[in-house]
């Protein structure tokens, strides 16, 4: 199977495609893997309109797997009527419907099929999927503690700097600790999903659809 | 105008095509090829040193060509030039391809590709004082500039003004380009500043100053070489001054839009900066995209891509292009 990957950073991609490797059970062939000027959250929104499109109009990637961080922005509440924003904010509701509306409007093109999506909110960034089965601290109900304003031992930073050793890793660090973390995630999706039900689970599930 | 180049077996162009246009923005990562593909006039001209052994691309048979074949149109008819290299035995045998090519107009295509020069500025060279020759030429770093600007002003003073009126538009915080004598037979040049008049000596100024002031002064000369290449025309400069920069380029290139009556000069500018592009969007055509893949590296004219219009809908093109969808990802920063 053929497949892009859409992240925050190239360090995330190789780690992205392993999970993706991971759910599906076999090898996917990376067709094509988006790089972001730095710039964060609103640029993903902006381009992955186009991103979508030409991937359907100029690729045979047959999935596309988003993964962004969800910063301080709130954690999706599972079981939500379909079409519907959990809250205006949620990037995870935000991408999917992003992705819906741009692949709904896009002409047939001969002898493809259409382009599976799935999408990823990594809660409050991917490095906390990194620390999983490590740190049983780390995980979205914690997460969702501290935005409701209750002290937490974590920050986006100090998960940088256990998963890099610094919070201003070398792309070269940041590549390598990503994809040995993933490699690790790939022997333990239970705990990942049980830890992190919401971003990573709905992940999982969209990955499971596609087959 | 040349229309397009082909590479056959040209080191990293294993086969590929370059159109171009009057001007081009060719973009790519470092390694894509930009820089191979302007070695192509000298090619043809037969003024490369190099041998046959450096030019194949890695990997081929000593049996296999090199090529290159420059596609030219002038007077409203298209003329094929080009050059050969293949290997026999032990030495290099060099072939001219223009056997269709009248007399005339081949002799105007070599004067054309001749004249082509590779821009890649540099500081220190366009600071440093001059001697004064006649008939001074800008050099590929920008050296020379201040006798450029000094025969400017003896000949074409009226362009010199000019020149110096869209410089003060561009910095503000400068008025006027003066001149000074360092050594007897030697030119340096100065700027002076808007406000109290203070001089500040060329080797003062900033790098982006100074990129600024070579690129202005090659888009007001009066006879500028017919066809140029700028490399990285955004290194070293402030992001406010990246669209004069661009119109600087447009003024060689169109020199009819800027009540300019010489003959245009073919640009081809080469980026890796999405800030660069940004500035393109309403011109695909004039955007060439190098692509590298297993098969080596191809040349792309944006406006060709299908669905291009959908695609760039809503979002920055420099964005766009970063992503990598467009092909040519850039290389990990
Ligand atoms: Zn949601």
């Amino acid at each position: 199977m053929k497949i892009a990957v859409v992240s925050e950073s190239p360090a995330d991609e190789a780690a992205i495609k392993i999970l993706v490797d991971a759910i599906i059970g076999h090898e996917t062939e990376l067709v094509s893997a988006s790089r972001l000027r730095p710039g964060g959250w609103p640029q993903v929104l902006n381009l992955l309109p186009s991103i979508a499109k030409a991937l359907h109009y100029h690729t045979d990637a047959e999935g596309v797997a988003v993964v962004v961080d969800s910063d301080s922005s709130p954690v999706h509440l599972l079981d939500q009527p379909a079409n519907e924003n959990c809250d205006s904010e949620c990037r995870l509701c935000l991408l999917r419907n992003c992705l819906g509306n741009s692949l709904l409007r896009v002409s047939p093109v001969p002898n493809r099929a259409s382009l599976r999506t799935a999408v990823g909110l990594a809660v409050p960034s991917i490095e906390a999927w990194y620390r999983c089965g490590l740190d049983l601290h780390v995980n979205e109900a914690r997460w969702t503690g501290k935005l409701s304003g209750e002290r937490i031992n974590y920050s986006k930073r100090s998960l940088k700097v256990d998963v890099y050793g610094s919070d201003q890793p070398s792309l070269q660090a940041e590549t390598t600790a990503a994809v040995e973390a993933a490699r690790r995630l790939a022997h333990n999706m239970d705990q990942l999903s049980q830890l992190f039900p919401s971003g990573f689970g709905c992940f999982l599930t969209d990955i499971r659809n596609w087959l | 105008m040349i229309k397009s180049v082909h590479f056959q077996n040209f080191r990293a162009l294993r086969s590929a095509t370059l159109p171009l246009e009057r001007f081009t923005l060719l973009v790519g990562p470092n390694g894509s090829g930009k820089s191979t593909a302007m070695q192509a006039f000298s090619f043809v001209l037969g003024r490369s040193s190099f041998s046959f052994q450096e030019w194949l691309t890695v990997g081929l048979e000593r049996s296999e060509v090199v090529a290159v074949r420059v596609t030219w149109v002038e007077d409203g008819q298209e003329f094929t030039t080009g050059g050969e290299l293949r290997s026999s035995s032990s030495f290099t045998v060099r072939e001219e391809l223009n056997t269709d090519t009248p007399p005339f107009y081949a002799g105007k295509l070599r004067d054309y590709l001749s004249s082509f020069r590779v821009f890649s500025f540099d500081a220190k060279a366009i600071a440093a004082a001059v001697e004064t020759t006649p008939n001074p030429q800008l050099g590929e770093d920008g050296s020379n500039l201040a006798a450029v600007l000094d025969a400017l002003r003896d000949s074409h003073p009226e362009r010199f003004e000019e020149l110096n009126r869209e410089f003060n538009r561009w910095l503000p915080e400068f008025d006027r380009i003066l001149f000074e004598t360092p050594t007897k037979g030697r030119k340096s040049f100065l700027v002076r500043m808007a406000i109290g008049h203070h001089r500040l000596r060329a080797s003062e100024l900033s790098q982006g100053v100074l990129f600024a002031l070579a690129f202005l002064t090659l888009a007001y000369l009066p006879n500028p070489p017919s066809i140029v290449c700028f490399e990285e025309p955004d290194r070293g400069i402030h992001p406010r001054l990246l669209m004069d920069i661009r119109d600087a380029m447009y003024r060689l290139a169109f020199p009819e839009n800027y009540g300019e009556k010489r003959e245009p000069v073919q640009v081809i500018a080469t980026t890796h900066s999405p800030y660069l592009l940004d500035l393109y969007k309403e011109h695909p055509e004039q955007i060439v995209i190098a692509h590298k893949d297993k098969q080596g590296v191809h040349f792309e004219r944006l406006s060709e891509k299908p669905h291009l219009n959908e695609i760039l809908e809503g979002a920055p093109l420099g964005d766009i292009w970063f992503s990598g969808i467009l092909g040519g990802v850039p290389a990990t920063p």
